[in-house]
């Protein structure tokens, strides 16, 4: 029977480069990520501490923008050429965003591993989420705005696909694959806005010179009001293989394709007017519109939680079929062996939890215990980091064949991969929700300090430090040996059926789905309004208390820190002898201090 | 007993180890410091009863089950 | 459309969970009185702190009977006050703190507590907090401000009432 690549060898070439690019981006994201877990915990300490924020920029970029998204392009070509069953309609547009996203994103990671070389004029150590008036390289935005504009091109090319389609099918039912890409689309048209304002208008004239000084407050909120929704930007193709795919490898099928859709219009609606909730801490934000960005994240539980029962049902149907029986002994009947279904239900059930931590980050006030320590990254390395990433490389295991027209090189070394992220990440995630209980902040090179110590109620810091490093080596395995048996599967002969490739009808089928939910215009409206309810009176006061430029010159991340310690040493030293204070911590300040300076 | 294929057996394993990591901070909720050492000892003791279940579904399978497999 | 029982109880289980969730926030904001930061802080210019009348000189003002201001400078890569001399606050007292940047975007954490906020260029965020035991508590920056973001820190103290005295004070 012929597979994807047989049917469209063309649109198969562009899914292979996507998923080629996010796996180089992968494999070097993670070898930085396991140098700062060795560094951050004090186990191996290979680069100066002052490199580890141009490795956390890169590892920032690489995996939570260049791996994810690019991923999603792949599958989102796969998805849409594959359930409108016709080529897209034209690949040279399709090679032309993969072009432009791939150009941008290697602008934006030779500016940050520039950072790298001091003889290279060039750093743009400001992290992934590059608050200003911390300056970056003009390349790095430049770069970044290349890649949001590839992506943009993606989503046109996905609805034309839907154009022609429609044209001659003008009754049908948009199946469901296509209808979650072209809904994932437009929420992401509506929340890139933000951040291609505040690159294209404020960021890159100002890494140009062009214009003096930026509001700091407005581009943090306009880069938040973008920075949820990229949330579910990732999250929504592991939505797309959980609820096509994963009931199928399951044995099954899925339980309801219109609640499928309900789920996928609800993220459209409430994904954007929510980024605020980002900035519960920040000054310059009234208490009501926090309060207001609250409520609607409270409600983006929702489609998740559905997603669970929908899910969980869906398996358990898959697991009844293949002969299961009892309250819980049908689990026994699902077929673990399949790396494919492993992972993605491993996946599923880390997403759990994560959810469940971000419940705690979306509380407005218990949010204050635990904001910008390490239970952030720890809650997010369970949803982008596993949830997503792992529902990734597992679909891979599915998906190379039918693109490639090859078999998997090995499933249980598969199976050995998705378990091994499993357990690394149980290590890594628990140790940092624990350790930002403690006040242990993120984002930091050497979270030791000499004025105080973080006091623990069970176990200790050195426990929690020895969990994250222990977490973050297998980690590291693990993608090593997907990427080794990704290559070897490539590097396989071509055989006449790789793998299953069908997906069955769902339970319920989308002629009992409401004809409302297809309306892609009304739910578009819709989500506008609410952005605009959500976003016009802080936007607004913002803009009037510090102005639309703002009042903050540039403080480039150069490649010397060499003023900058200079001016606080003299600080210090001036501030010393007239007061009456601790000579010694002083001294071991400047130390300190000192220390940067290369 | 019920025969567990060696891809269950895997995944189990890997489930032991959230378990045996959070019972010790679970413990801690209720006051009591359990040292490291407990953790190692419960992993192990998760451990020898999952292996077991598996030996034992491998010599005494299921009639049905062993005629089908 | 056509609504599985069992998925119409996990519903109702899902909204019930939101709305309990939102109320405790609510409880906590009017019921408990928990102040989160806000706007009430207002603007000054980062490049002229030194002529602002509280921000020139930085540090714990009386503003009534146990009722302090504190003003806090975060600057890469210090706190001033917090890190060549310690914030000092008498205990038993309620204290407001006012943080402001005069560069990049910084962090402020009161380690081990909920006295966190962020330090945002142009603004000022105002915090107020209830002090009891005297003690000491690390002081932190929670947001990569530079290359020497690590090595921001500092330390609040809070002074037992019989050894507060008038030089601890700006005022």
């Amino acid at each position: 029977m012929a597979t994807f690549v047989d049917r469209f060898p063309e649109e198969a070439k562009v899914v292979q480069a996507s998923f080629a690019v996010a796996f180089i981006a992968l494999g070097i994201g993670a070898l930085f990520g396991v140098v700062q877990a060795l560094h951050r915990t004090d186990f191996l300490r290979i680069i100066d501490s002052v490199d580890y924020y141009t490795l956390l920029t890169a590892h920032g970029v690489l995996l939570a923008l260049v791996f994810t998204i690019f991923f999603l392009v792949g599958l989102f070509t796969w998805a849409v050429a594959r359930s409108f069953d016709r080529p897209l309609p034209d690949i040279r547009l399709t090679w032309a965003w993969f072009g432009l996203m791939t150009t941008g994103a290697t602008l934006a990671a030779v500016a940050i591993l520039a950072g790298l070389f001091p003889e290279i004029p060039m750093s743009a150590d400001v992290l992934y989420t590059f608050y200003a008036p911390l300056q970056a390289h003009p390349i790095f935005y430049i770069g970044l705005a290349m890649f949001i504009i590839g992506t943009w091109m993606a989503g046109a090319d996905w609805f034309l696909a839907y154009r022609e389609w429609r044209g001659e099918n003008p009754d049908d039912r948009i199946p469901l694959q296509a209808f979650m890409v072209l809904t994932t689309m437009i929420m992401w048209f509506v929340s890139t806005i933000g951040v291609a304002v505040s690159v294209v208008f404020f960021l890159i004239p100002w890494s140009l010179g062009l214009i003096e000084t930026v509001n700091p407050l407005l581009t943090r909120t306009l880069f938040w009001y973008f920075g949820h929704p990229v949330v579910y930007f990732w999250l929504m193709p592991a939505y797309l293989l959980w609820y096509t795919v994963l009931p199928k490898l399951a044995g099954g099928r899925l339980f309801s394709d219109p609640l499928a859709r309900v789920v996928f219009v609800l993220f459209v609606l409430l994904s954007t007017p929510v980024g605020i909730h980002h900035q519960y801490l920040d000054p310059g934000i009234a208490e009501g519109f926090k309060f207001i960005a609250m409520t609607n994240t409270m409600f983006l539980l929702l489609p998740s939680l559905l997603t669970a029962f929908t899910v969980v049902a869906s398996v358990e149907h898959g697991a009844r079929q293949r002969g299961g029986e009892g309250y819980l002994r049908w689990l026994g009947a699902l077929p673990w062996r399949d790396p494919a279904f492993t992972g993605m239900a491993l996946a599923g059930l880390m997403f759990a939890a994560g959810g469940f931590s971000g419940m705690i980050n979306a509380g407005m006030n218990i949010n204050y215990l635990i904001h910008n320590t390490l239970w952030v990254p720890g809650h997010f390395h369970m949803t982008v980091g596993t949830a997503v990433a792992l529902t990734m490389m597992a679909g891979t295991y599915w998906l190379l064949p039918q693109l490639t027209g090859k078999t998997v090189y090995s499933r249980p070394i598969g199976l050995l991969q998705v378990v091994l992220w499993f357990v690394g990440m149980v290590f890594m995630s628990n140790a940092m929700h624990r350790g930002g209980l403690l006040g242990i902040p993120r984002r930091t090179a050497e979270p030791q300090y000499q004025n105080f110590d973080f006091a623990t109620a069970v176990g200790s810091v050195g426990e929690i430090q020895a969990q994250i490093a222990l977490g973050g080596v297998l980690l590291f395995l693990s993608v090593v040996i997907f990427l080794f048996n990704v290559a070897a599967t490539w590097a396989q002969d071509r055989v006449d059926t790789p793998v299953d490739d069908r997906i069955p009808e769902p339970l319920s089928s989308s002629s009992g789905a409401p004809l409302v939910l297809d309306n892609l215009a009304l739910w578009t409206a819709i989500a506008v309004v609410l952005v605009v309810l959500a976003y016009t009176l802080p936007l607004a006061s913002i803009v009037t208390d510090g102005g639309l430029l703002g009042n903050s010159p540039a403080f480039p991340v150069s490649i010397s820190v060499q003023p900058v310690v200079d001016a606080a040493l003299s600080t210090l030293e001036s501030a010393a002898p007239g007061v009456p204070i601790d000579v010694h911590s002083t001294d071991a300040a400047v130390d300190r201090l000192t220390e940067v300076i290369r | 007993m019920r025969r567990m294929s060696p891809a269950l057996f895997l995944v189990l394993v890997a489930f032991t180890v959230p378990v045996a990591v959070e019972l010790r901070t679970v413990a801690g909720f209720f006051g009591v410091d359990l040292p490291f050492v407990a953790v190692v000892i419960v992993e192990l003791l998760l451990l020898a009863a999952i292996t077991a279940v598996y030996v034992l579904g491998r010599i005494y399978p299921d009639d049905d089950e062993a005629s089908t497999t | 459309m056509e609504i599985h029982k069992y998925e119409k109880v996990w519903l109702a289980g899902a909204l019930l969970l939101i709305v309990g969730l939102i109320a405790t926030v609510s409880y906590g904001a009017v019921g408990a009185g928990i102040e989160m930061v806000g706007d009430e802080g207002g603007q000054v210019d980062p490049a002229s702190l030194d002529e602002h009348p509280k921000f020139g000189e930085p540090g714990t003002y009386q503003t009534g009977e146990d009722e302090y201001d504190v003003y806090v400078i975060a600057q890469q890569f210090s706190f001033e006050p917090g890190t060549s001399e310690p914030i000092r606050v008498p205990a038993d007292s309620t204290v407001t703190l006012h943080v402001t940047s005069a560069d990049v975007i910084h962090g402020f954490e009161v380690v081990g507590t909920n006295a966190n906020t962020m330090a945002v260029p142009g603004q000022v965020a105002t915090i107020t907090i209830e002090v009891d035991e005297p003690g000491e508590y690390g002081l932190l920056c929670n947001e990569y401000c530079g290359s020497a973001h690590h090595a921001m820190e500092g330390s609040l103290e809070v002074v037992p009432q019989s050894e507060w005295n008038e030089s601890m004070v700006v005022n």
